[in-house]
């Protein structure tokens, strides 16, 4: 891998998965800074599989010592639940999100953004096939749903 | 549901690392192997407390075992050699414990001493600033020994011989006393 171009690209995709885990964007950072400092500290190849992984490990180590600020992020996020009118796609979507519980939020971006496969993502998150593409489909369908409601979001 | 997805990976496409933040891992990556100093020094740290922590608890207790067992019998001996009369003169162990009501224990005699010595008298005297009763003993071939009995108020058994000179001195526990024996090589 080539440093600049290559490695922001392999940098962002792993803060995109690190969001999708936390939707936080600081603890994001935090968790994509780690995971690429320990690559480094024990020279492993910088594949995206291997970045994911180690995302999703320090962030179940973080979660378990109460690190992560996920319960604060949730409660701010919880007083400003209502549906507005005004809000704008991106920002709605953004907080529907954040409302989703975490397994949801990454099987979707998995699927979604990276392209894994259910099979990929079954591997990954060590649970079966058809729970993941039943989770997979009932969070597509609650976004859907709540996008539609949404007279801003629908262009 | 195309529809959905096109706005998710619109969502995290608009998501990505500053500038600042790409350099800022990049320059932590750089300088990581300092990231490994407060580990090294807090292993450092532990080590030393478990180097302290070994010493106090196994080292110590045994070095100030053989310093206070070394100084009894150096003060033993030193006593020993002087020979000094005994102030109750008898051959009753009885008669002896019964005269030397001062003492904190009840006089008696081990079995080994009461086995092979007979009593010829006993006086006060202090072992290591406590009160003890120095009997004189004799053998069979007319040696003559001296025997310190005190109460034991140590911790942990206590069982050895240590010679100074052209004295062996014998110390050991039985019970709640603590008997130290002095005789001539």
């Amino acid at each position: 891998m080539t440093y600049d171009k290559d490695l922001e690209d392999f940098l962002n995709r792993g803060y995109r998965y690190a969001l999708s885990l936390t939707s936080c964007e600081d603890n994001a950072f935090d968790l994509v800074q780690s995971a690429y400092l320990n690559l480094r500290e024990k020279n492993k190849p910088l594949v995206i599989a291997y970045f994911i992984r180690t995302i999703r490990n320090l962030h179940i180590d973080k979660q378990r010592k109460h690190i992560v600020q996920l319960k604060w992020m949730n409660s701010s996020n919880s007083n400003n639940n209502h549906y507005s009118p005004k809000i704008g796609v991106e920002p709605f979507l953004e907080k529907l999100l954040a409302k989703l519980p975490v397994q949801n939020r990454e099987i979707l971006f998995l699927s979604v953004v990276e392209e894994y496969t259910a099979q990929e993502i079954a591997d990954l998150l060590e649970m079966p096939r058809g729970t993941v593409l039943s989770i997979l489909s009932r969070t597509k369908k609650k976004l859907k749903s709540a996008l539609e409601e949404n007279p801003n979001s629908v262009k | 549901m195309k529809e959905i997805d096109q706005h998710i990976k619109a969502y995290y496409a608009n998501k990505s690392l500053s500038p600042q933040q790409l350099e800022a891992i990049e320059r932590g990556s750089q300088i990581s192997p300092k990231r490994n100093l407060p580990r090294l020094i807090g292993a450092a740290a532990a080590l030393i407390v478990l180097a302290l922590c070994a010493y106090f608890l196994l080292i110590a207790p045994v070095q100030k075992q053989d310093k206070m067992i070394h100084a009894f019998s150096a003060e033993v001996a030193f006593n020993h050699e002087k020979q000094l009369n005994s102030d109750i003169v008898t051959g009753c162990i009885g008669e002896l414990s019964e005269q030397m009501n001062k003492l904190d224990f009840k006089l008696g005699l081990p079995e080994n001493i009461q086995a092979n010595y007979k009593i010829l008298g006993g006086r006060y005297c202090s072992v290591d600033s406590r009160i003890a009763a120095q009997l004189k003993v004799e053998d069979k071939t007319g040696s003559v020994g001296t025997l310190y009995v005190l109460k034991k108020v140590e911790p942990f058994d206590i069982q050895d011989v240590v010679v100074f000179k052209k004295t062996k001195v014998d110390i050991w526990d039985d019970g709640d006393l603590l008997f130290v024996f002095a005789n001539d090589i």
